[in-house]
């Protein structure tokens, strides 16, 4: 929920754990304790709020037995699953742009025991106001420091009778057109092959007229995986991209929404009352939901979600069962 | 239940010769990342590992995937 600083130092200082999002400038304010953070000033509440007073605070999802908070740097994320409790789930928050965010975005669904620990976190960014100028940031309240090139993840074990699930809400489907793949592999991309053809990727998407607003899309066995556009840049011909796309997937450009941006988001999140949730500023952005009444999902909107890999323009939670 | 590592259905969920449409986000990416690395190595060494790390899974998540697994696999799957 979004909290007056005052407040969220208030529950550090009783000994509650959080993950807590705000703007950089305020999140300097907390004091030490057991939470990590990210920088961003934009979030799902009741309504879609930008924000550079207010923090929103996570209270940790389910009945946790232990709290661990480790940062890792580029060459120590390969390990967050094998740090993870067997049973429990790891938030992590990344830096946006750091030499650990593309690390993660291209390893993460190789490192050892991935998908079977749930991950979920988020990217920090900064307000887009300050694009350029600010540095994305994670904290870790047990150093009381902030970093713009490590990951910082908290580790929850969780009781036996409890089990948590990864779960991710997304507007989009493949459109009928063109299978799209690629031979490279990352986020900034010259060529790729349409329907088995080379082609500039550039040059495709200029004549196809896309509106980038609308992502990538593929099928995943039933997981829908959206790649979003960052830029073209029909000059040097490449493709710049919010998530790597893979070899051997095939994608397509995303089918239009058949209404109005904001009215599917509301509709797709209603019923995701989760302690733990998180969306695109993308879906923010391009659902104009600054000030729209929105029932679920409340949490931040981040430069990128994460749901035991990186994604984009989707919504992620985390649900705990009872067993 | 989920099958014995010898069921010939695994290979064709692997392969994508069979194309389930899994609820579980995690079981979908999952299967995703294990199709990739079996077209990049089909090597049967790699098929196992991959069927184990589904398997592993499945098992973890058997109780919450219920409809998943009887979809997939049926109501009659042999342990």
């Amino acid at each position: 929920m979004l909290l007056e600083v005052l407040e969220a130092a208030n529950r550090i200082e009783s000994g509650e754990s959080l993950a807590i999002a705000g703007d950089a400038s305020v999140m300097s304010q907390l004091p030490k304790g057991r939470w990590i953070g990210g920088s961003i000033p934009y979030f799902m509440g009741e309504r879609g709020t930008t924000t550079r007073q207010l923090v929103f605070a996570t209270s940790l999802p389910g009945s946790p037995e232990e709290v661990v908070i480790k940062e890792y740097d580029a060459s120590g994320l390969s390990s967050i699953h094998t740090d993870a409790p067997d049973n429990g789930y790891s938030l992590i928050i990344i830096p946006f742009g750091s030499q650990v965010h593309r690390r993660f975005a291209q390893d993460a669904p190789e490192y050892p025991e991935a998908f079977l620990k749930p991950l979920v976190g988020w990217i920090s960014g900064m307000h887009l106001d300050d694009w350029g100028k600010a540095a994305p940031l994670a904290y870790s309240g047990l150093t009381g420091r902030s970093y713009t090139n490590s990951a910082v993840s908290m580790h929850v074990r969780l009781p036996k009778t409890q089990l948590a699930q990864v779960g991710t809400i997304n507007l989009f489907e493949p459109g009928e057109g063109d299978d799209i793949s690629f031979d490279e592999e990352g986020f900034d991309i010259g060529e790729c092959l349409v329907n088995g053809s080379a082609r500039n990727f550039a040059d495709y998407l200029e004549q196809m007229g896309v509106d980038t607003r609308w992502p990538l899309v593929a099928n995943y066995a039933g997981t829908r995986i959206n790649v979003s556009f960052q830029r073209l840049d029909t000059t040097a011909k490449r493709v710049h991209l919010y998530a790597p796309v893979f070899r051997h997937v095939t994608y397509r450009l995303a089918a239009p929404l058949n209404r109005p941006y904001v009215d599917a988001y509301r509709d797709a999140v209603k019923d995701a009352h989760y302690s733990f949730a998180c969306s695109c500023i993308l879906n923010y952005l391009h659902g104009s939901l600054e000030g729209s009444q929105v029932e679920g999902a409340h949490g931040p909107a981040t430069f990128g979600e994460i749901a035991h890999q990186l994604l984009n323009q989707t919504t992620v939670y985390l649900e705990i069962t009872e067993q | 239940m989920v099958p014995i590592s010898s069921d010939p259905r695994w290979r064709q969920i692997l392969t994508g010769a069979a194309a389930p449409q899994f609820k579980s986000a995690g079981a979908g990416m999952l299967i995703g990342r294990l199709r990739r690395s079996l077209i990049a190595d089909p090597a049967p060494t790699n098929f196992y590992a991959c069927v184990d790390q589904a398997r592993a899974y499945f098992e973890k998540y058997e109780r919450v995937m219920r409809d998943d697994l009887a979809n997939v696999f049926g109501d009659g799957v042999k342990n």
